[in-house]
């Protein structure tokens, strides 16, 4: 009665490789903590702290729901604490601290759970939560403040606004900003606790094309893309080469380029595909900046794009090599 | 005569349960999204929308025998926007602060494809009585689930109900009150009917 | 042949008369009830226009209102006993279709007390309803934002601004910088940073507000009843 183990039957693969999602989600987390050190240095330890209650949050609702649906465990693949910091990376310091409580509901539960969980969801679940909040609770996550002012408490629910602008809104009124673009690629400049600094961010993209995580199609081709269109049509009268640093590096465009836009989940298997994706998401990034209503663009490029991967998909499948034709 | 009371009964929980236009028939979605931004906006909607459904279903009735097969649904237009436009003039006149924030959903109610499918279903084929109680129901219906989905985006949204602060100081929702809040609440409000419809329809099946 | 060809024009014949008969039935219906409520809705409509104003110009809606030489009186009372009448089409063309009336502030003994303008502008998702009270000596009184549906925390800060920038004391700080201000301290007034598509649109009706008010008094004659 040994023999049983011999006779075993399963459905194919049989041979496994070693990555699983915890080891990609791994190289993932671990490619987003220096722009968060980083932010920790510039605002305080309350970017910490936002980001923990995301993650936590995160984490929560999605053993809540799977236990309440009666479904399998699935918080130990670490993909709700990569959704929790992008989602934090996406909020500037000055929020509630309930704010991204209810994100972190509407990206686990609405968008990946209800959708039947990791692998289902239509669009990317920390960038469909972060439009969530903006258009939910417009006043109290569009406020920056000015780069010197004093860091805010880690732990007070609400804290106070001093006024500043972005250099993104800034540019769409065709001005140059008041920091340089060394400032930008640094992460001198006011704006979201995961986007500030461009240089981090590029870096934390290389470790994953490096680590085979990633490919480097989307990110080039939606870098690229933004890259001339800004070069060849600056605003107002800022030199061409300024103006597209500037595009370049402010605002989220690193941010999604390198960790929204090349989520498995909801961008194209094809390279032809992932190409025209790059491409799709750069342009609509530059339309809703330039001529849009918003100074930024990139979350609704990718969520848009989002909805377009099952045709590119389709469309770009590669030739069967040795069918019979039909 | 019990057969008829007891149709009664069936009909009017079937209008608010498994047979209900908004959740289940899916039918007059446009004004429902619309609409249900607070619970009296909702149910002001509905009551309107049954007005026009008793009268037009009672006027058709009489006048099934009258009107000719090949232009009827010609003629259910001119009756059914006939009494749309006497009842927006009643709500301008005497509701004024329900045609304020109705607006153009009142005379919209013409194209309200619940209105035209009961003239066909049933006004056509069936007497006035039955068929005024028909309309009645079947706004009871359409009245219920637009209360229902009022309810919980006025709530989720502002934190109030029928106008009155519930919990203070709670931050408005933009997004639940806007549109696209309104798919995603009547989407998921669709999902948890039809999963109730079918636990009691399981309840059903495994008693007998 | 013929026969068929009878058969058929007289069955469209019936059609038709049964259906003129249906839209009979049907007008009946709507012309009854539109004598009912006719009264009431013109009454709504006097309490809206009253219920604008008294925002701008405090003053109570009496009940009452009166037709003298084809132009309509809407009686709004406070102390002094204001009568206003709104401006026909006929009497003034309106320079802009942005502009929906004109009011005509006068009191009992038709001395004139100003003008209002109600004035629609394309902001930057729909129109923006607005009020512009404009003084005897052609400079602007107030001006008020009935409702808007603009841009939240962009082109909503028209009329709230939480932050106002540096200098600007309160969160009404837009519209209140017209009040006192004619042409060209219209044309210098402040937009609201980031909300261009909002703020423009705004300072180019109150300038053309205070234009359609010269316009009426150069025609009818401002002072004189």
């Amino acid at each position: 009665m040994n023999n049983s183990k011999f006779l075993t039957m399963t459905a194919s693969p049989h041979v496994k490789g070693p990555i699983k999602t915890k080891n990609i989600m791994l190289d993932v987390i671990i490619a987003l903590m220096l722009p968060l050190i980083w932010s920790v240095y510039v605002f305080g330890f309350r970017a910490l702290t936002i980001t923990a209650v995301s993650v936590v949050s995160c984490v929560l609702f999605e053993y809540i729901y799977r236990k309440l649906m009666k479904k399998s465990n699935t918080i130990s693949d670490l993909s709700a604490i990569v959704t929790g910091i992008l989602l934090a990376f996406c909020l500037p310091v000055t929020v509630p601290l309930w704010i991204p409580i209810v994100g972190a509901f509407f990206a686990i539960v609405i968008v990946k759970q209800l959708y039947g969980g990791l692998g289902k969801n239509v669009v990317n679940p920390a960038l469909a939560a972060r439009v969530f909040l903006f258009v939910a609770y417009p006043s109290q996550v569009s406020s920056y403040n000015s780069i010197d002012s004093a860091k805010l408490s880690p732990i007070a629910m609400n804290v106070d606004v001093t006024a500043g602008s972005t250099p993104l809104a800034k540019l769409k009124e065709g001005q140059l900003p008041e920091s340089g673009v060394t400032d930008a690629l640094i992460g001198n400049i006011p704006g979201c606790i995961g986007e500030i600094s461009a240089a981090l961010v590029i870096l934390g993209g290389i470790f994953l094309i490096a680590r085979k995580v990633i490919s480097w199609h989307i990110p080039v081709t939606y870098i690229a893309t933004v890259a001339i269109i800004s070069f060849i049509f600056p605003a107002g009268n800022i030199s061409n080469l300024d103006y597209m640093l500037h595009q370049l590096f402010s605002g989220g465009l690193m941010l999604a380029a390198f960790f929204m836009a090349t989520d498995y989940v909801t961008s194209p298997v094809t390279k032809k595909g992932r190409i025209i994706y790059g491409i799709g998401c750069g342009l609509i990034t530059v339309f809703i900046r330039f001529f849009g209503g918003y100074p930024e663009g990139v979350s609704f490029a990718v969520l848009i794009m989002n909805l377009f991967v099952w045709y590119l998909d389709k469309n770009t499948k590669p030739k069967v090599f040795g069918g019979a034709k039909k | 005569m019990n057969e008829n009371k007891f149709d009664i009964k069936k009909h009017f929980f079937s209008s608010l349960f498994d047979q209900n236009p908004i959740l289940v028939q899916l039918l007059g979605t446009c004004p429902t999204l619309a609409t249900s931004k607070t619970m009296i906006d909702g149910i002001g909607m509905g009551l309107s929308a049954t007005a026009v459904l008793i009268l037009s279903n009672l006027l058709i009735s009489l006048l099934r025998k009258f009107i000719p097969k090949q232009v009827r649904i010609a003629a259910y237009i001119v009756i059914i926007s006939g009494f749309v436009t006497a009842v927006e003039l009643l709500i301008k006149a005497y509701l004024p602060s329900l045609n304020e924030s109705l607006g153009i959903f009142i005379p919209l109610i013409v194209v309200n494809c619940i209105i035209l499918a009961r003239a066909e279903a049933f006004a056509s084929k069936n007497k006035p009585i039955p068929s005024m109680i028909d309309g009645l129901f079947m706004g009871i219906g359409f009245t219920f689930a637009l209360g229902l989905l009022g309810m919980i985006r006025e709530f989720l949204g502002t934190g109030a109900l029928l106008g009155k602060t519930i919990i203070k100081g709670y931050p408005e929702n933009g997004f639940i009150t806007g549109n696209a809040g309104a798919f995603l609440a009547l989407g998921c409000l669709i999902a948890a009917v039809s999963f109730i419809l079918s636990v009691a329809k399981n309840k059903k099946g495994g008693n007998k | 042949m013929s026969n068929t060809n009878s058969k058929n024009t007289k069955e469209i014949l019936v059609i038709a008369l049964k259906l003129l008969v249906i839209c009979s039935i049907v007008a009946t219906i709507i012309a009854a009830v539109n004598a009912i409520t006719k009264d009431k809705i013109k009454y709504n409509e006097q309490l809206k226009t009253a219920d604008a104003l008294s925002e701008i110009y405090s003053l109570d809606f009496d009940n009452k209102s009166f037709t003298v030489d084809g132009e309509e009186y809407v009686i709004l009372e406070n102390d002094n006993k204001t009568v206003v009448a709104r401006c026909s089409l006929a009497d003034c063309s309106y320079i802009n279709e942005d502009i929906k009336a004109l009011y005509v502030l006068k009191d009992a003994n038709g001395n004139s007390k100003g003008y209002c303008v109600s004035i629609e502008p394309m902001g930057f998702k729909d129109a923006i309803k607005m009020l512009v009270a404009v003084n005897d000596d052609m400079t602007v009184k107030s001006v008020k934002i009935v409702s808007m549906s603009e841009t939240k925390n962009y082109g909503t800060r028209a009329m709230n601004d939480p932050t106002p920038p540096a200098g600007k004391a309160s969160s009404t700080w837009f519209l209140e910088q017209f009040e006192g201000k004619n042409e060209p301290g219209i044309q210098s007034a402040d937009i609201i940073s980031g909300a261009t598509k909002t703020s423009k649109p705004i300072i180019n009706a109150v300038q053309t507000a205070l234009n359609q008010v010269n316009v009426y008094n150069n025609t009818i004659g401002g002072n004189s009843k």
